[in-house]
């Protein structure tokens, strides 16, 4: 296991200097390019499904960050503002590749339980704990479940589930309310653990 | 019973199986208050559907986060360097 493993998940290296970066430090730059690039690149690959795509995106982003460093306002960190462009550019892009995969929304709400009175209605599958076991088939099965999920739904699981960045966080790189991010990655989650149901069940 | 009464019960009445799912992500970001948090402990022991379901709600998301990726691309930050070198040269 390399120690990179074992890098706090929340908060990615902080080994760049700020003030130099934002007023044009090449160094500055590079070395927060060097801090950002893996973790960035993993969150644009999730939204745009395909490695070529996230690395000239990766690239693209952080082009954009040094151009537009003096819109940084410092009210989040930098890497929230990063984050925010990078995932906008994947959005944009996301658009023009196939999602033959990707559920549609009628398809994503089935998935979600229903209720009638307070109360579920329909069976609720309980998950066998052995199931866990079966480790590697079953990250297989996880993430091509994640991979089916709607744009909106797949993006906050990928910056609150996987890479877990904090709820407020979240709604700042997403430029929505922390209630908002939270129900909508519980509708991710409702929706993944039903698509799971048939493997874990 | 009067609308009043009614609405007074309303902050106390017990959770239903619904209110309790509304409120899983935000008991999982420990984001309930006090009031709202003990309501739901109390619902989730006393209901085995939801306790269940909040059981592998949480595996979902563990699930999630094991599927995490370390490895990028080796030759990755270099590639993305010497793009912005080129480009922030023939910009300058
Ligand atoms: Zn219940």
């Amino acid at each position: 296991m390399s120690s990179r493993q074992e890098q706090s998940t929340s908060e990615p290296p902080a080994g760049f200097d700020l003030s130099a970066l934002l007023s044009g430090d090449h160094k500055a730059f590079e070395d927060m390019v060097r801090g950002e690039s893996d973790r960035l690149y993993n969150v644009i690959r999730r939204i745009v499904r395909d490695d070529d795509e996230a690395r000239s995106i990766l690239q693209e982003t952080f082009l954009q960050a040094f151009k537009r460093r003096g819109s940084f306002r410092r009210e989040s960190k930098f890497t929230t503002w990063l984050y925010a462009i990078g995932i906008n550019l994947a959005r944009g892009a996301v658009r023009k590749l196939s999602r033959s995969a990707v559920l549609t929304a009628e398809e994503f709400e089935r998935l979600q339980p229903q209720f009638v009175d307070g109360h579920v209605t329909g069976p609720v599958a309980q998950w066998k704990p052995d199931r866990m076991l079966e480790r590697q088939e079953l990250l297989d099965q996880v993430r091509e479940a994640i991979e089916r999920l709607p744009e909106d739904y797949r993006i906050v699981v990928t910056l609150r589930d996987i890479e877990e960045i904090p709820t407020p966080e979240v709604a700042t790189i997403l430029g929505i309310s922390e209630g908002a991010v939270r129900v909508r990655v519980h509708r991710a989650r409702q929706a993944l653990k039903k698509l799971l149901d048939e493997y874990m069940a | 019973m009067s609308i009043f009464s009614r609405l007074r019960n309303l902050g106390r009445r017990e959770l239903t199986c619904q209110d309790a799912n509304t409120f899983l992500a935000a008991y999982l970001d420990g984001a309930l208050d006090e009031q709202t948090s003990e309501r739901f402990a109390k619902h989730i022991n006393r209901c085995p559907t939801c306790s269940s379901y909040l059981n592998d709600y949480e595996s979902t998301v563990d699930l999630s986060r094991a599927t995490r990726v370390q490895n990028a691309p080796p030759e990755l930050v270099a590639e993305t360097l010497e793009f912005l070198r080129l480009r922030l040269k023939a910009e300058d």
